[in-house]
């Protein structure tokens, strides 16, 4: 009795079982294609007739918005593409018929594809305002202090100091330099580059790979116009692509080295005006310039 | 007649003196008082260029030493001096004060400034001392003498 019970019951889990995964695999049959959102609809509609099966398939992943499952699920990274997008306009013209503003949101979205593999790019900055006391010495500290921590000072002057120091160290540099002198006001700011670093190297990439493109194209040109042409949307490219590179550079380097700036000018304090000034003549009369002033 | 006015004389003589200023100096033996003591009740100067410096403010509102204290502090925050340290000070007749001491560079060198508060019922009294960092601390023995002998009247 035991015994048909127990087969019973390990018949029915392996049912249980396969039902469960031929639900699966059915679901997952039936939501494909999935239901296109009205902005993909925006992009199948303005695409022509693609060239063939692969770059219509490709087209489509490229359009495809995360759901809200996916859009949960930890992330993992896009299959490796075998054309960049970029590579499907030729001579500034949209080859698949993509015009520029689908081209950008494609770009963008390929940005927001990639931003959950990394970790954040952040640029530190911070600025202190000390009390005016043993600035020469106080000066050479932040200097010693940046060296030390393998940073470089960028400027000096008789009441301030800017110094680069690599942004792992950075909190540490700030403890060291709280304890130099009096902090009468402290700005430490994080700002967050990544969604702008991202989007500058997705348009880099798409930007070269039309360079290249106009490269072929220019070889194959049969009429001086069209060289011309080319040649000036190849000017154009090589500028905006030297612009991306330099901005990646620069946000690269704001982020490897943080900025920190120490400030002992009384005249740069910025404080709120008290609320109330307190009636007391004891309070405001005293100073150390009036005390010496025989 | 004569008899009478002569102690009378005297009194009123010896109360416009003590009328001048509410407090006795000490002046300590490097330093030497200033007639002209200006904006101060009491100004005086070392040979290298230390100065005392008193004032009497009447205590008008009225406050406490631990108000005063405060205010202070909130003070100096703003004035752009640096707060080394805030110390108690008992006069030697063990009054209660504070005493602030503070740093500022004076034509790109480094002076020292402490500022002792002394608070009763009718004055506040304050008490500055001020110089090069290296004579301020030179003077730091005449200097606390100076502030321990200070006489509230």
């Amino acid at each position: 009795m035991s015994f048909f019970l127990l087969a019973t019951l390990l018949i029915s889990f392996v049912q249980g079982c396969g039902g469960s995964s031929k639900y699966s695999a059915g679901h997952a049959e039936r939501s494909y294609p999935r239901r296109m959102s009205p902005r993909e609809e925006v992009l199948t509609t303005q695409a022509s007739a693609p060239a063939n099966e692969a770059s219509r398939e490709e087209s489509y992943e490229d359009s495809k918005e995360p759901n809200e499952a996916t859009a949960m699920a930890p992330y993992s990274p896009p299959p490796p593409r075998s054309q960049p997008l970029a590579q499907n306009v030729a001579g500034g013209q949209p080859a698949d018929g993509k015009t520029d503003a689908t081209v950008s949101e494609s770009i963008e979205k390929e940005a927001r594809k990639v931003h959950g593999q990394r970790s954040p790019i952040l640029i530190y900055t911070a600025n202190f305002q000390m009390a005016v006391f043993e600035v020469a010495n106080s000066l050479a500290e932040v200097e010693r202090i940046a060296r030390e921590v393998g940073g470089f000072v960028t400027k000096r002057t008789d009441r301030q100091i800017t110094a680069r120091v690599p942004a792992a160290r950075f909190y540490e540099t700030v403890g060291r330099l709280e304890k130099l002198g009096d902090v009468i006001q402290r700005d430490v700011t994080a700002q967050d580059v990544t969604e702008e670093y991202l989007d500058t190297e997705v348009r880099l990439r798409n930007a070269r790979a039309m360079r290249d493109r106009l490269e072929q194209l220019l070889a194959k040109a049969n009429t001086v116009q069209d060289s011309l042409m080319i040649e000036r949307e190849l000017n154009r490219i090589a500028a905006e692509i030297e612009r991306m590179e330099g901005r990646l550079k620069f946000l690269r380097d704001r982020a490897a080295y943080s900025t920190i700036t120490v400030s002992f000018d009384p005249k740069q304090v910025v404080t709120p005006p008290p609320a109330v000034r307190l009636p007391f003549p004891w309070l405001t009369s005293h100073s150390l310039a009036r005390l010496l002033s025989l | 007649m004569s008899r009478l006015l002569c102690p009378l004389l005297l009194a009123v003589l010896l109360l416009a003196v003590g009328c001048g200023r509410p407090f006795s100096p000490a002046t300590p033996g490097s330093f030497t008082e200033l007639k002209d003591p200006l904006d101060f009740d009491y100004r005086a100067v070392s040979a290298d260029g230390v100065v005392l410096g008193i004032k009497a403010h009447k205590n008008e509102p009225k406050v406490d030493l631990a108000f005063a204290e405060r205010a202070f502090e909130q003070q100096i925050r703003s004035n752009g001096y640096a707060l080394l340290e805030k110390r108690d000070i008992r006069t030697s007749s063990g009054f209660p004060g504070k005493q602030f001491r503070m740093g500022h560079d004076e034509a790109k060198n480094p002076h020292l400034y402490y500022v002792t508060i002394f608070v009763t019922n009718d004055y506040v009294y304050v008490l500055e001392a001020g110089g090069a960092k290296e004579q301020m601390l030179r003077y730091e023995a005449p200097i606390t003498w100076h502030i321990e002998h200070f006489q509230m009247k």
